[in-house]
């Protein structure tokens, strides 16, 4: 994170100034509609390179601190820039845009998906899919940990995480609790050195 | 129309949410604990399969527990377990970005963000475990499941790509009797 980043000057940034409530609305539909596999990039596209209401470095540091807060990245993210432009209204019409076409495809998807449930390829390609999708959570938990996973407190509390999720099944609240205080004291203590 | 389903659909889903740091997958062996083990609001199958619908739709993540919701409660469960997901992060998130600068710099968020990446990496794999287990069967379910992995975990490409030739290969592999 940069040092400099006053809040004033946009002068030559190339951003646009206003963005209305109409803007936010159409803007987000175009978001959720061509975004395929999650909204990351299409909101990155979107926002930063298509409207231009933020700029690049705005826009990372926005994502940046919706990541580190819970739920769905690109989510809290459009509402920060939506409340930023219009407030609550704002966000009501980026958040509107953003699920009404996916909603409206997730149903139709759903009954046609019903209708055709019998065939065999349709299992197949269930199978597929959902296996796909654990290979994508193990895949990047996988390349996270090559970043991130050098000492022993980060190896003890990735495995005490997956051990409480995936095989004990704990709730998640408390176990989420629990393996935070230990984070926090880890990271406590290690400063202490 | 089943309020007190609804009302525990909101309370169940609008809590994961809000201890789910990481993104919307590392919520997935919760929503399936909550919706199959504890609720029974679909079987393992209908878990699977939604998950398969959401992934093909167009839009965020969070479909999976809309789908959830309305194969269980109808339109009303499919617009409550969607802002069940959405608001209460998000009440979070027009705070924070109302204090940017100041939160940016403060304590608690350095701690917080050197803290979280071992957990959320621990909770990823669990969300892979999981997902596997609820339905992958055979041989080829496996392989398609650790050449994503291994694809995903080497490249930066979007994640459609993969899961798209996965399917492709799972219809296939299915139709010349490779999958059970």
């Amino acid at each position: 994170m940069e040092a400099g980043h006053d809040a004033s000057g946009d002068g030559e940034t190339g951003r646009v100034s206003h963005v209305s409530c109409l803007d936010l609305l159409l803007g987000f539909v175009t978001v959720g509609m061509i975004g395929f596999g999650g909204i990351a990039n299409a909101l990155f596209h979107v926002v930063v390179d298509k409207r231009r209401w933020l700029t690049a470095e705005e826009y990372t540091m926005t994502f940046g601190l919706a990541q580190i807060l819970p739920g769905a990245a690109p989510i809290n993210t459009s509402i920060m820039i939506a409340d930023r432009f219009q407030g609550f209204r704002g966000v009501v019409c980026a958040i509107g845009g953003l699920l009404c076409v996916p909603l409206t495809s997730l149903v139709l998807l759903a009954l046609v998906y019903d209708h055709f449930s019998d065939l065999p390829e349709v299992r197949y390609g269930t199978i597929a899919s959902v296996a796909a999708a654990a290979g994508l959570s193990l895949g990047t938990a996988l390349k996270a940990s090559f970043r991130v996973l050098h000492t022993i407190p980060k190896i003890i509390l990735a495995v005490a995480s997956f051990a409480a999720i995936g095989i004990f099944r704990v709730p998640m609240i408390p176990a989420m609790i629990a393996l935070m205080i230990a984070a926090f004291a880890f990271d406590y203590l290690g400063r202490e050195k | 129309m089943n309020l007190a389903g609804l009302l525990i659909l909101a309370i169940s889903f609008a809590t994961t949410a809000l201890v789910s740091f990481g993104g919307i997958l590392v919520m997935v062996p919760e929503i399936h604990r909550l919706s199959v083990e504890i609720y029974h609001w679909a079987s393992d199958a209908e878990f699977a399969s939604a998950f398969a619908v959401s992934q093909m739709a167009p839009g965020p993540n969070i479909m999976l527990m809309s789908l959830i919701g309305w194969r269980a409660f109808g339109i009303a469960g499919l617009l409550v377990g969607t802002l069940a997901i959405v608001i209460p992060p998000g009440i979070l998130a027009v705070v924070t970005g109302r204090m940017e600068v100041k939160f940016a710099a403060s304590d608690w968020f350095k701690m917080v963000r050197s803290s979280l990446p071992p957990i959320v990496i621990g909770l990823m794999m669990a969300s892979g475990f999981i997902t596997a287990k609820i339905a992958v069967e055979g041989f080829v379910g496996v392989i398609i499941a650790a050449g994503v992995a291994v694809s995903v975990a080497l490249t930066k490409q979007n994640p459609l790509i993969p899961i798209v030739i996965a399917i492709a290969i799972g219809v296939a592999a299915g139709h010349f009797g490779y999958m059970s």
